[in-house]
């Protein structure tokens, strides 16, 4: 019933309602107000009545019995003690005062409610009329004063006065009922009026409880069908408003004002979730997503399309750089190895007229035998030994361009191993004494490259090691995360000026002819140690020997 | 007693000098097999090839290769030759100066009989010979 009831209100507009209860006030206190005007001016008409008729009569009938009582005083007093005096006055109470009194009284009991006063009225008038007879009677017998001495004529008039008196008392009591009729009327009336205010105090009491019942109702209905959807929609808008975007649907279809606002914010969510949907599939990547504009005005969806197409267009850039980059890349490499290769072949076939030479130079002095002289027989043997150095510095430059570049798979070596396979390959001179960390560190590298590196260092400081007493020493140390091998000579020691020199390829301090060297090796373990990330110097005095420092990465590269 | 059946060689080499090379120490190891030369790869299949077909029982069994060539290279020839199915089991010495991993697995992986890195200096090369001489002696010997 409730239901149905909410059902059709929340289908009238707002202002409806609101006007429907309105009228439904003014209904109320108007039906009451006419009421108690009308209750008033009955009251106000049996007042009316009351002191126009009601109070008149009784004072009246009060007149007429006084004027009755009179008449029988003022007739004994006038047979008793007869005088013209008291003829004339009796004469104008029967004829004038009690004619007018009737006459007034008969016009006020003239009121539906004292009809039977009026009736009883009549009847007392009827036997006072007999008794005037009776008066006028007496008074024709005694007309004179001589009369009154007459004892006869006396006589017949005491005895009508004896009948007039014993009337008169009868009379008297009618009129009291007369009057006491009246009385019981009007109190009758007085009662119908008490009666009416009561029944106007009561509708007033019922007004005011209509108008609290009727404010009440519009109040609960105002409540549920207004105030209630509004605070839910202001929560939801708030909800909205800090960024959360609830689900909010209608549960009652209205076609009010409410309803329109509910409409609204059904459409604005419904608008912000797909936009807000569509801004996280463009976050999550996907930018051909499509976005259909609200109309012409829509900022936020125009927005989001500017940024989807930004965001699209520096993906597609960042493509095309990354293949660019990929493509120098490849390029690069390309040309690394067309380097390695050139090194590689240049090497190769200078090698092959070489020993073409070699082998000439050699089957040249064989036929000539005894023939040569022994100044020519001199050059020769310089002529190959130069052959040998190039053929040496052809091989440095080939293993210096190989170096490090094999590639390959890293692996855990243990350095200390490493170093006590290496001694026993070079098998350096009994004079050396070598001396080496037992806390060498197992580290991982390409196990190729390791090995060249302190190939290259242990030869080259055995090499340069040619005191009397030559001492080898190969420490260790953790620095910042890094292997710092350490390997020590008491050689000749290299002056500071040519600390950064010997590092270069075919660099070598000495002449070629007083110390075979190609001058390579320390070149080829730069090119190892910092293709892995490493750091190789040299600390020397000319003198006083060398340290040959190198670091290695301790962790596994990505 | 058998007649000893001389073994014929193939000499696989670009190199002028080289092949004077083998031929000097060839003579000074007192070995007297029949050496033939081919200058690159496609020759020594076209002259072996040529060989079988004309004399199919005495064909050279031994070829003695060099990697770097013109036209067709050491480790190319040494693939076409194990496809051949008249021509697979013939024995072959890579003689090279390339001391590279790689040609050296390469090599192997094709079944070679000996790896020779060619020596900068005859001497050297002497000795190889007159190693490599005394196996073919033990080759010559009828199956």
């Amino acid at each position: 019933m409730f239901k149905f009831v909410k059902k059709w209100l929340v289908n009238l507009k707002i202002s409806t309602r609101t006007a429907l209860s309105f009228f439904a006030i003014i209904f109320t206190a108007l039906i009451t107000s006419i009421s108690a005007i009308l209750l008033l001016q009955y009251a106000k008409q049996i007042d009316f009545k009351l002191s126009n008729n009601f109070e008149p009569a009784i004072t009246a009938t009060r007149d007429i019995e006084f004027i009755i009582s009179e008449t029988g005083r003022y007739t004994y007093d006038w047979i008793n003690n007869p005088s013209k005096d008291k003829k004339l006055k009796l004469q104008k109470i029967l004829d004038k005062q009690y004619r007018k009194r009737k006459i007034f009284l008969i016009e006020l009991l003239q009121q539906p409610e004292l009809e039977q006063s009026r009736r009883r009225l009549v009847k007392v008038d009827g036997d006072f009329l007999k008794i005037i007879e009776k008066e006028r009677k007496v008074m024709s017998i005694l007309q004179k004063d001589a009369d009154y001495k007459d004892t006869i004529k006396f006589d017949a008039a005491n005895k009508i006065y004896k009948e007039i008196e014993s009337d008169l008392k009868k009379l008297d009591v009618n009129v009291e009922e007369v009057e006491l009729m009246v009385i019981a009327s009007s109190r009758k009336l007085s009662q119908k009026k008490y009666a009416s205010y009561s029944t106007l105090s009561s509708l007033l009491v019922i007004m005011l409880i209509g108008l609290v019942v009727v404010s009440i109702i519009s109040l609960m209905i105002t409540n549920s069908t207004v105030i209630k959807p509004v605070s839910e929609l202001s929560e939801v808008l708030d909800a909205v408003g800090r960024g959360q975007i609830i689900n909010y649907e209608m549960q009652i279809q209205r076609k009010d004002e409410i309803g329109i606002i509910q409409q609204s914010t059904v459409t604005l969510i419904r608008g912000l979730k797909a936009k807000a949907d569509i801004a996280n599939a463009i976050g999550k990547g996907n930018y051909d997503i499509e976005l259909k504009l609200q109309g012409k005005n829509d900022k936020l969806g125009k927005a989001l399309i500017e940024m989807r197409n930004n965001l699209k267009n520096s993906m597609l850039k960042e493509i095309e750089s990354k293949k660019s980059l990929e493509k120098y890349t490849l390029s690069l490499e390309k040309k690394n190895k067309e380097l390695d290769q050139f090194a590689y072949i240049t090497s190769h076939d200078l090698k092959s007229p070489l020993r073409g030479i070699n082998n000439l130079s050699e089957w040249i002095e064989e036929d000539m035998g005894s023939l040569m002289t022994d100044d020519s027989k001199g050059y020769f043997k310089l002529m190959r030994g130069r052959i040998l150095r190039l053929e040496s510095l052809i091989n440095s430059l080939l293993k210096y361009s190989r170096s490090g570049k094999l590639g390959g798979e890293k692996e855990w070596v243990d350095s200390r191993d490493l170093v006590l396979n290496l001694l026993r390959i070079i098998n350096p001179p009994s004079k050396h004494v070598i001396y080496f960390d037992d806390a060498l560190p197992i580290v991982n590298a390409v196990r190729k490259d390791i090995e060249d590196v302190f190939y290259e260092l242990l030869t080259n400081s055995i090499k340069y090691a040619n005191v009397i007493k030559p001492i080898i020493n190969i420490t260790y140390q953790h620095v910042d995360g890094k292997h710092k091998f350490c390997i020590a000579d008491n050689g000749l020691g290299i002056a500071t000026e040519y600390h950064s020199k010997i590092f270069t390829i075919f660099q070598t301090l000495e002449a070629r002819d007083k110390l075979e060297s190609v001058g390579a090796g320390l070149a080829i373990a730069k090119k190892i140690v910092e293709e892995n990330n490493g750091e190789i110097w040299v600390e020397s005095e000319k003198g006083k020997g060398a340290k040959f420092y190198f670091t290695w990465q301790d962790s596994v590269e990505k | 007693m058998m007649k000893e059946k001389i073994i014929k060689i193939l000499l696989v080499e670009d190199d002028e000098v080289d092949v004077m090379n083998v031929k000097r120490a060839f003579k000074k190891n007192n070995v007297t097999n029949p050496l033939y030369i081919a200058g690159n790869g496609i020759e020594a299949l076209e002259f072996l090839n040529s060989e079988y077909k004309t004399n199919p029982h005495d064909y050279p069994r031994i070829v003695l290769l060099d990697l770097n060539m013109p036209k067709m290279g050491g480790i190319e020839f040494l693939r076409e030759l194990r496809n051949n199915d008249h021509l697979k089991n013939i024995s072959v010495f890579v003689m090279t100066t390339s001391n590279e991993d790689n040609d050296k697995i390469d090599a192997y992986n094709l079944n070679v009989a000996g790896y020779i890195l060619k020596p900068l200096s005859m001497d050297q090369f002497m000795s190889v010979v007159s190693t490599l001489s005394n196996y073919w002696k033990l080759c010559e010997f009828p199956v």
